[in-house]
């Protein structure tokens, strides 16, 4: 449906007065460096890594946000790296965003119906009728039930639970094909995500729509994706089936996030494996495997020779000299096949 | 004798429109020396205000209305302003959850680490106070000559090891740690986690954990105090918390965290949200959103009770064994019974934010899902 190949946003960073002296040329961010991810129609993909990692440029790229340096994004085969004014206008009528804070998102002076309704405004869809018709399906799509009882209501009257849906009707009143979610629910209190996190698994079910979410968090993209993908200093370092991933992580770095997922069971307190240090400056990314500075099993290799990217099993690709080996049964705390009954209803 | 005890706690704010609302009421519990005890509940559940009773930095509009904390047998409540003045830092320190907001931005942040000894201990010299900030940093994995530089210098993991250095510059033996770990990433998550684990065991620290997350609460402290809408639901050690939840909140809010190692379930949430402090629920507080709720819930408010060692639980459906019982042995209120029916069939259950429009009714902040009183 929607696939991005080698895509890469670099930041100019300003010339220094002694590189210019120097003739030394600016440098750059690499904000994301090569990224290849496709999304079917109907998937949800998730996309895990910390601050820094690109996955939120990653996001921005695809809906045109972030100044695309290099590669390709392509919706059903077709390039749209490059559109422009009504293309692109269509093209973002089928690929919607939301982001993160519902408090910010939304105009405080506006009602919820008016706001949700101003997409469609905005492409100039359907009568005054359709369109109310369109903001009440919308609303309900959302998890906003009755509809009547938010349209007229202000963002200040409802809970951020509330505003985050309000934000995905806003979206979804477009009737896109694919949605991308930018870490949705990490504001809320985690009573609240739940509700969130199902009113996306409905959409998909209900729409077909593909949805990348975008998250720091591994056990929530566990929850809701089919597919995770683990990115690291603007690269992806490991994708995979979500339950084979955190079953078998074959990347260092995804052992590493795994192991210090916080479990609410005190039993299970466990060796964590803490990385030192922080993720480098995008500006100056390591040589060879980005990963070797952080990584507790680099050697003379790593630093010099980029990894390859390995198939370990069908779909489930590691860039990781040692992907190929399975990991040392210490390193894997994750229990195997576990129900998933309450996700299987929705699908 | 406990290292800190706060009991019959009531903290009382001032509303705009002169009315009081109570955002703490009549909680009690101990914090041993040396001991890690998490203090748990959902945004605007009394967590940041009883934190901020005990090191009183309450905002103007708000006092502590009764009760009292006791520190090492002395009643820190009952001391004046100045005298309390002397203890903070020396006797409790906070780190708060937001390192962005907590550190001036034109002063150097060794500057800043160094500012409550120099209020402290009058007599200490510029060098030895340099030479501490040098020692704490290296205590909290900075590099001492990064004492020079601004905070906009600094990560947010960074900054946060910062604030922990100050909180330590006075020796204290209690430090509360906010949401030290909320806006972090996982991984400096872990490694701050780490070092407040790390420094307890070296120092002998005490520590009140403030977190939404029980997770982060089972992995780091001995017990836990599990708060709703200003009161006390349940008490007890972490492992009796998981394995034995009586309260139905303590149930709820555990049933809300995903966990990786378990079962691939998306969790149920809680519907509705916390009460507002001004409008408070008769009866027990957490009635309208309970599945165990009964008539009686809503005109009796649930005493405290004890069983086995240090596990109270304030709650109606709990036997006098010990034992939370079922949904389906209880006589329940219609609300209720919808939601056991839901939970039991896995059917849709209304959306978890759905029914309260608290935040209009909230003349303080138009905020509802943070504290409301923290901000001012």
């Amino acid at each position: 449906m929607i696939e991005l190949r080698g895509l890469r946003v670099h930041f100019p960073l300003r010339q220094t007065f002694s590189g210019w002296l120097r003739r030394i040329p600016a440098g750059q961010v690499r904000a994301v460096d090569g990224v290849t991810l496709q999304l079917a129609r109907g998937e949800i993909v998730a996309l895990v890594g910390e601050s820094g990692s690109g996955k939120t440029t990653t996001g921005r790229a695809l809906v045109r946000l972030a100044p695309i340096t290099a590669g390709q994004v392509l919706l059903e085969g077709r390039d749209v790296t490059h559109i422009r004014g009504r293309d692109l206008r269509d093209y973002r009528r089928r690929v919607q965003i939301i982001f993160q804070d519902p408090y910010e998102s939304l105009d405080p002076r506006r009602s919820i119906g008016d706001q949700v309704g101003e997409p469609l405004a905005v492409h100039g869809i359907g009568s005054d009728t359709e369109r109310s018709a369109r903001v009440d399906q919308a609303l309900d799509d959302a998890g906003l039930r009755p509809p009547e009882r938010y349209r007229d209501r202000f963002p200040h009257e409802l809970s951020g639970g509330q505003r985050q849906r309000v934000a995905i009707a806003c979206a979804m009143a477009l009737g896109p094909d694919v949605l991308i979610a930018d870490e949705p629910v990490s504001m809320l209190d985690v009573s609240l995500r739940s509700g969130i996190l199902r009113v996306m698994l409905e959409l998909r079910e209900r729409r077909g729509i593909g949805i990348l979410f975008i998250t720091h968090d591994l056990s929530l993209a566990w929850l809701i994706a089919d597919r995770i993908a683990v990115m690291y200093l603007g690269r992806v370092v490991e994708i995979g089936p979500a339950e084979e991933l955190v079953r078998d992580p074959r990347h260092p770095y995804t052992q590493a996030l795994l192991s210090v997922m916080p479990s609410p069971d005190p039993a299970r307190r466990r060796q964590r494996q803490i990385l030192r240090g922080e993720t480098p400056d995008a500006s100056r990314v390591p040589s060879g495997c980005r990963f070797h500075t952080r990584c507790p099993l680099a050697f003379d290799r790593c630093a010099v020779e980029e990894p390859p990217e390995v198939e370990v099993s069908p779909g489930h690709v590691a860039a990781c000299f040692l992907a190929a080996d399975a990991p040392p049964a210490e390193s894997m705390p994750i229990a195997a096949g576990a129900p998933r009954s309450a996700l299987e209803g929705l699908r | 004798m406990a290292l800190l005890e706060v009991r019959d706690l009531v903290v009382e704010f001032t509303m705009g429109d002169g009315r009081p609302a109570r955002a703490v009421d009549g909680i009690s519990f101990d914090v041993d020396a040396g001991e890690a005890v998490g203090l748990v509940g959902e945004s605007g559940c009394g967590k940041t205000t009883t934190a901020l009773a005990i090191t009183r930095l309450l905002p103007d509009n708000g006092r502590i209305a009764s009760g009292s904390i006791w520190f090492d047998g002395e009643e820190l409540s009952a001391l004046d302003p100045d005298a309390f003045r002397r203890r903070r830092w020396t006797d409790v320190s906070i780190i708060f959850q937001g390192a962005m907001n907590a550190l001036n931005p034109v002063r150097r942040v060794g500057d800043q680490v160094a500012e409550p000894m120099r209020i402290h201990e009058p007599t200490l010299t510029q060098a030895a106070a340099l030479a501490r900030v040098a020692d704490l940093f290296e205590m909290v994995g900075i590099s001492p000559e990064r004492r020079r530089e601004y905070p906009h210098q600094f990560s947010g993991g960074m900054r946060q090891r910062v604030m922990i250095a100050m909180a330590l510059a006075c020796r204290p033996r209690l430090v509360i740690g906010d949401e030290p770990t909320t806006a972090l990433d996982v991984m400096v998550q872990a490694q701050i986690l780490e070092l407040m684990e790390r420094l307890r065991r070296d120092l002998g620290l005490a520590i009140i954990l403030i977190t939404h997350d029980l997770s982060v609460v089972a992995e780091t402290c001995d017990r836990a105090v599990v708060m709703y809408a200003g009161q006390l639901a349940e008490t007890g050690s972490v492992s009796q918390l998981h394995d034995r939840p009586l309260h139905p909140y303590s149930v709820r809010l555990l049933g809300s965290v995903p966990d990786i190692r378990g079962a691939r379930i998306l969790p149920e949430g809680i519907p509705g949200q916390p009460p507002s402090p001004d409008a408070p629920v008769p009866g027990c507080r957490f009635h309208p959103r309970c599945d165990h709720a009964m008539s009686m819930c809503v005109t009796d408010a649930p005493g405290e009770r004890a069983f086995g060692a240090g596990h109270r639980v304030a709650c109606h459906a709990v036997t006098d064994e010990g034992r939370l019982r079922r949904p389906s042995e209880l006589p329940l209120l219609p609300s209720a019974a919808l939601m056991a029916t839901a939970a039991a069939t896995g059917a849709d259950v209304p959306p978890a934010d759905t029914p309260v429009l608290a935040a209009a009714a909230d003349p303080l902040d138009d905020d509802a899902d943070r504290d409301p009183r923290v901000t001012r």
